[in-house]
């Protein structure tokens, strides 16, 4: 047998579901919070290019607008603020690494909460 | 291996976006969408071609390591088109081996039964959500718990972020995982989450972080959007990219196991592997291997190599090559403006019309330096581009 015993994914359907509804904050795994740990839109995240928001993994039960623990998530500190960013990025094409051809693919971004 | 037609499941669209292919619309130039995802058809290996493709690649990656050696010391870097800041880390990390994870070969398999390397994707490979999972679900669905299929590679990758966590070859508290956001469609995204995913099967926590986010604090290195530090950095996006970008300098200074360092996966040597030159240096080694197409850097080819492919030293996805049969140009891939640095020029080999001109292209992949899966892609052409058909097999 050539052929994985199981293949249970957790976080794939999370973070598809929030990429895809472009909204989040009732998953329990993803979440998309800003620089001072508030939890906000998924959409957020994905939409744009401001990249002052990330995904935050691991806690649960987190509505958007509460913030995230401090312990799961570490607190910002100065260096954070010093840090020059943007330095890389710059080749990507719309495409990305893979194969997509950089269009939206149809009605995936629309959507809201 | 043959090719089958067969029922799709119904409401698959739903079932592959749940498992994360999102991606699974391909746009075209004139705005109509083609499913990338095709589950109308499936391929059929015997357990003794199974063995047989491994047994190749096995060998390949015995093959790649003195193709790397070959190209270090006949300094074919500026040939490759690899920077030269980029080199003596390079050579240093070819030695030390930090952390590496996977990699994809791309096998011709027509119907001489011979796999034919056409290259290896050893930085970026993509396409390994739908091999490790989409495919496998299928796979079940469709023909029960007893099927089999070519395909450990979920159960290797834990099991390789595992023996890395393991023997402290992850420093820092936490994986960060960058992606770039300039990627739409959810494809490189969901590539990293499904990274992400393999890592917490191994009881890693991990942080996904796009890559234009990613921090330099002079003096200290490279941190995350909270400024601490990205000791452990996973990044689907190309060395060859980074190199040619403003952190380029910051990377190769501060790259490494220790305080103020980021150990980066995969390792930055893995620039010769995916570097389509290694294609004339596999040839220029090993030039009576069935497995190794006669290839060339361009201009140093015989004139009587008339049918062939020329690919762009670095490119994805099928950009900018070319097939030329008999001394015609017969089919383009799409332009996407690679090719600065240079170009090869591999032996046209038939793909195999499998029926209907479906030409498959074997996508085996690595898991350190095991093969661990496939996945097929087909075309109708001859090249395999962005508009390639992800289509599920089992061994039969």
């Amino acid at each position: 047998m050539k052929r994985s015993k199981n293949v249970n994914l957790v976080v794939v359907p999370l973070i598809a579901a929030a990429f895809l509804s472009g909204c989040g904050g009732e998953d329990e795994v993803a979440y998309c919070v800003d620089e001072s740990n508030r939890v906000i839109e998924n959409r957020d995240c994905e939409r744009g290019t401001n990249s002052g928001f990330f995904w935050f993994f691991g806690a649960a039960g987190l509505g958007r607008g509460s913030f995230a623990p401090s312990g799961e998530r570490i607190n910002s500190t100065d260096k954070a603020a010093l840090a020059k960013r943007g330095g890389f990025g710059k080749s990507a094409q719309p495409g990305g690494v893979g194969r997509a051809t950089g269009k939206t693919t149809g009605g995936s971004f629309s959507g809201g909460s | 291996m043959d090719r089958h037609d067969i029922e799709p499941r119904q409401g698959w669209p739903a079932i592959i976006e749940e498992q994360g292919l999102i991606y699974w619309k391909t746009p075209l130039p004139d705005g109509e969408e083609i499913s990338y995802w095709h589950e109308g058809a499936h391929y059929s290996l015997t357990s003794e071609e199974v063995y047989d493709i491994e047994a190749v690649a096995r060998l390949m990656l015995e093959m790649l390591v003195e193709a790397g050696d070959y190209i270090i010391e006949e300094n074919l870097f500026a040939q490759m088109g690899i920077p030269g800041w980029a080199v003596p880390r390079i050579k240093e990390t070819w030695e030390s081996e930090p952390p590496m994870i996977y990699g994809r070969f791309d096998f011709a398999y027509g119907h001489d039964g011979v796999p034919k390397l056409l290259e290896y994707n050893a930085d970026t490979p993509t396409g390994l959500l739908e091999s490790a999972a989409v495919q496998w679900h299928w796979a079940k669905d469709v023909f029960g718990d007893g099927v089999d299929q070519w395909n450990l590679l979920h159960e290797m990758l834990v099991g390789r972020w595992r023996e890395l966590a393991q023997n402290g070859g992850l420093p820092g508290e936490r994986l960060h995982m960058l992606h770039t956001s300039a990627e739409r469609s959810g494809e490189d995204f969901m590539t990293i989450g499904y990274m992400a995913e393999v890592a917490r099967g191994a009881n890693l926590m991990s942080e996904i972080v796009a890559i234009e986010s990613l921090g330099y604090v002079e003096g200290e290195g490279f941190v995350d959007l909270s400024g601490h530090p990205v000791r452990t950095a996973f990044k689907l996006y190309p060395w060859e990219w980074m190199m040619r970008e403003e952190f380029a300098h910051q990377a190769l200074e501060h790259m490494g196991e220790g305080p103020g360092q980021t150990t980066w996966i995969e390792p930055i040597w893995k620039m010769l592997w995916s570097n389509k030159g290694i294609l004339p240096v596999l040839h220029r080694l090993f030039p009576e291997n069935p497995h190794v197409l006669p290839a060339f850097f361009d201009g140093e080819q015989p004139a009587s190599l008339t049918s062939f492919v020329r690919k762009p030293l670095l490119a994805r996805e099928g950009a900018n090559a070319t097939a030329v049969i008999d001394g015609k140009v017969v089919e383009r891939g799409p332009d996407q403006d690679y090719g600065e640095e240079g170009f090869v020029v591999q032996e046209y080999t038939d793909l195999g019309d499998y029926g209907g001109g479906a030409r498959p292209v074997l996508g085996i992949w690595t898991v350190d330096v095991e093969p661990a899966g496939l996945g097929i892609r087909e075309s109708d052409g001859l090249l395999t581009t962005n508009t390639s058909r992800f289509v599920p097999h089992v061994i039969a």
